[in-house]
């Protein structure tokens, strides 16, 4: 291909990708920061934050395994509602990550197809 | 092993990754580009509207999941003579000359509820009437028009000069006409 083709071409994928994040990206990304939000608050709302940091950072002096120990203790504890805001929180953060990760590795993959 | 895909099933692909879009860009770009240029008359023009092009092709991907029996590269050409004829008329508007390409041509939007297949009609019209004109004038006509054949790759094809294409082709669409309006 000559470069003048190859020029358009690249112009093309750029706006094809960009394309792809708007439509089908960006309103996905959105979406889960909308619900992570709203498990956030609900965790904020039920649960003294600075308390349970200042015990968080007791335990990680103790070692990893009462660190772990404590995580583990303070959630069972906890009431169900709080259980699902945080199991909703960290499920929906792992999506977001994975989102933000396939985004990068289908911008780089643009131009590898043959 | 992609380039054994239909252009159908990658369009379908490029919806979840649009990184198989670069095949489509690949197949047809040169094509489209020389179709621009037979419109617009212009190298520059045609490369924003190859450009334009593709990305109506890739914006409006999901319309054509919804069409069946619509051939991908058909669909894809309609787009590109409606863009191609849109920017003729503003390249005209511009220039202060107010001649327009025929209405039916250039009212043909897209996005309408027309027709994709007519374009298949009119490509059956035009494959029929080439069959009623001597065997050397509708092989070069249809090299060039149907086939999107470049004036070297014919040269080749038919062994003969650029000077005997032109003179050819100049009687070709000639007789095209006359056998058109009979």
């Amino acid at each position: 291909m000559n470069t003048t083709a190859e020029k358009i071409k690249n112009k093309i994928l750029v706006r094809v990708y960009i394309l792809w994040f708007l439509k089908r990206v960006i309103p996905l990304i959105i979406l889960q920061i909308l619900i992570l939000a709203l498990a956030l608050k609900i965790f904020a709302n039920n649960v003294f934050v600075s308390s349970v940091l200042q015990n968080v950072s007791v335990a990680a002096r103790s070692g990893y395994w009462e660190f772990l120990k404590y995580l583990s203790v303070a959630f069972l504890g906890t009431r169900p509602l709080i259980q699902v805001a945080i199991l909703i929180g960290l499920g929906i953060g792992a999506l977001i990550i994975r989102d933000v990760m396939r985004s990068f590795m289908t911008y780089k993959s643009m131009w590898m197809r043959e | 092993m992609e380039n054994t895909l239909k252009d159908e099933e990658i369009l379908q692909l490029t919806l979840k990754d649009p990184s198989y879009f670069s095949i489509l860009v690949d197949r047809y770009e040169t094509a489209f580009i020389r179709k621009a240029i037979g419109i617009v008359r212009s190298k520059e023009e045609a490369e924003d509207i190859v450009q334009e092009t593709f990305v109506k092709i890739y914006r409006y991907a999901d319309n054509f999941k919804k069409q069946e029996n619509i051939e991908f590269k058909s669909w894809a050409y309609k787009i590109l003579m409606n863009t191609s004829f849109t920017h003729y008329q503003k390249l005209k508007k511009n220039s202060g000359n107010t001649e327009y390409l025929d209405p039916i041509l250039y009212e043909d939007k897209l996005g309408e509820n027309n027709e994709l297949a007519s374009i298949h009609d009119a490509r059956k019209a035009v494959e029929r009437t080439i069959g009623n004109m001597p065997e050397h004038l509708a092989r070069v006509l249809k090299l060039y028009y149907l086939d999107d054949k470049s004036y070297s790759d014919i040269c080749k094809i038919e062994k003969i000069s650029i000077p005997t294409l032109k003179m050819r082709l100049f009687r070709a669409k000639r007789l095209f006409k006359k056998i058109s309006v009979e």
